[in-house]
């Protein structure tokens, strides 16, 4: 019981107080209507990091607050890899292509990951996103994107 | 001899005259070479979450705390400022926040309490973010609107159970998974 109890311990300790801190860099691009762009993911942990990665489209409100939703028949994305495995302090880049049919896209990359596992209580899950905004010219596409939605335009 | 003194004499004349020429002639000049350097520092964005993991104990037939806040520290290096960054929990099934396999714990008995505010039911639909579930997103843990370029915010998510009626006594735990998720648009 004891030799459990010393085993248990430090696998609580290295899991239960691990620290998720992972970075997405870049944060925010825009593009033309098409373009080829990539964004790395940063393990600033020490534990392995699994991550996936999934697609969706976006709307945004006046406050420039997100709404996501399933990938829009316009958007044509090809994501070179849907998942990678991180070595702790290490960094991985995912690359895409996307094409856009209509006048613009917005649409979001959200990196998943967790670290350890729980057969018990609530296991933290990180998820950062890489924003893309397309549109015909690559150029404010952004600044577009906000001002078509009534959002302040810095 | 008189030979080899005379080789030894105009060998050292020669020596002497190599001494003497000036060592401004000596000198080369030469163009300052440009040497350009370019330093790209691309928009990032990093969230920490400590616990990695909660374990949750009954306070009463129908209640249950958290073992410990999740701080959550979200920072951003944005190429300009006035941007916006948003940072939000949810868990990814409104009917099954935790499960043991044959029973659920929805959503709506998962609370949540950002910095020591009131706490609230994750079953928000309409908070910005992400892969968000309407219907199983917790209260907004920050939202920056217009935020400096750079920037650094910390906060605290308090998860807490509370149900009707008793959770049913179980041999194997309840376990679940919240999604931290932060974006900046």
């Amino acid at each position: 019981m004891k030799r459990a109890s010393s085993l248990l311990l430090p696998q609580l300790l290295f899991f239960g107080l691990a620290v998720s801190a992972q970075t997405i860099s870049p944060m925010i691009v825009e593009c033309g209507k098409k373009c080829r762009g990539e964004f790395s993911i940063t393990n600033n942990g020490l534990t392995p990091l699994a991550v996936t990665v999934e697609a969706r489209s976006f709307s945004l409100d006046t406050l420039g607050r997100a709404t996501n939703r399933p990938l829009d028949p316009a958007v044509d994305l090809k994501l070179e890899e849907g998942s990678a495995r991180i070595s702790p302090k290490g960094t991985h880049t995912f690359a895409y292509q996307l094409k856009c049919a209509d006048p613009s896209c917005s649409v979001v990359l959200l990196s998943s990951m967790v670290v350890g596992h729980t057969a018990e209580g609530i296991l933290v899950r990180v998820q950062l996103a890489h924003t893309i905004y397309a549109c015909e010219k690559q150029k404010d596409c952004r600044k577009k994107v906000r001002a078509a939605a009534g959002g302040k335009v810095e | 001899m008189k030979t080899l003194k005379k080789v030894g004499f105009v060998v050292a004349a020669l020596a002497l005259s190599l001494l003497s020429i000036p060592q401004s002639k000596a000198q080369t000049t030469s163009n300052a070479a440009a040497v350009s350097m370019t330093f790209a520092v691309n928009s990032s964005l990093t969230v920490a979450a400590t616990p990695g993991s909660i374990v949750f104990t009954s306070t009463a037939p129908n209640t249950a705390t958290a073992s410990s806040a999740i701080t959550v520290v979200t920072s951003w290096n944005l190429a300009t400022g006035g941007g916006n960054v948003f940072t939000v929990a949810y868990f990814a099934s409104i009917s099954a926040a935790l499960t043991n396999g044959i029973v659920n714990i929805p959503t709506s008995e998962v609370f949540a309490s950002i910095n020591g505010g009131s706490a609230a039911a994750c079953t928000l639909a309409n908070v910005n973010v992400a892969a968000a579930n309407p219907g199983a997103i917790c209260p907004q843990i920050f939202g920056g609107i217009g935020v400096a370029a750079q920037g650094t915010h910390s906060d605290t998510l308090l998860l807490s159970l509370t149900s009707a009626t008793a959770f049913p006594a179980s041999t194997s735990s309840y376990a679940g998974a919240i999604t931290i998720s932060a974006q900046a648009t």
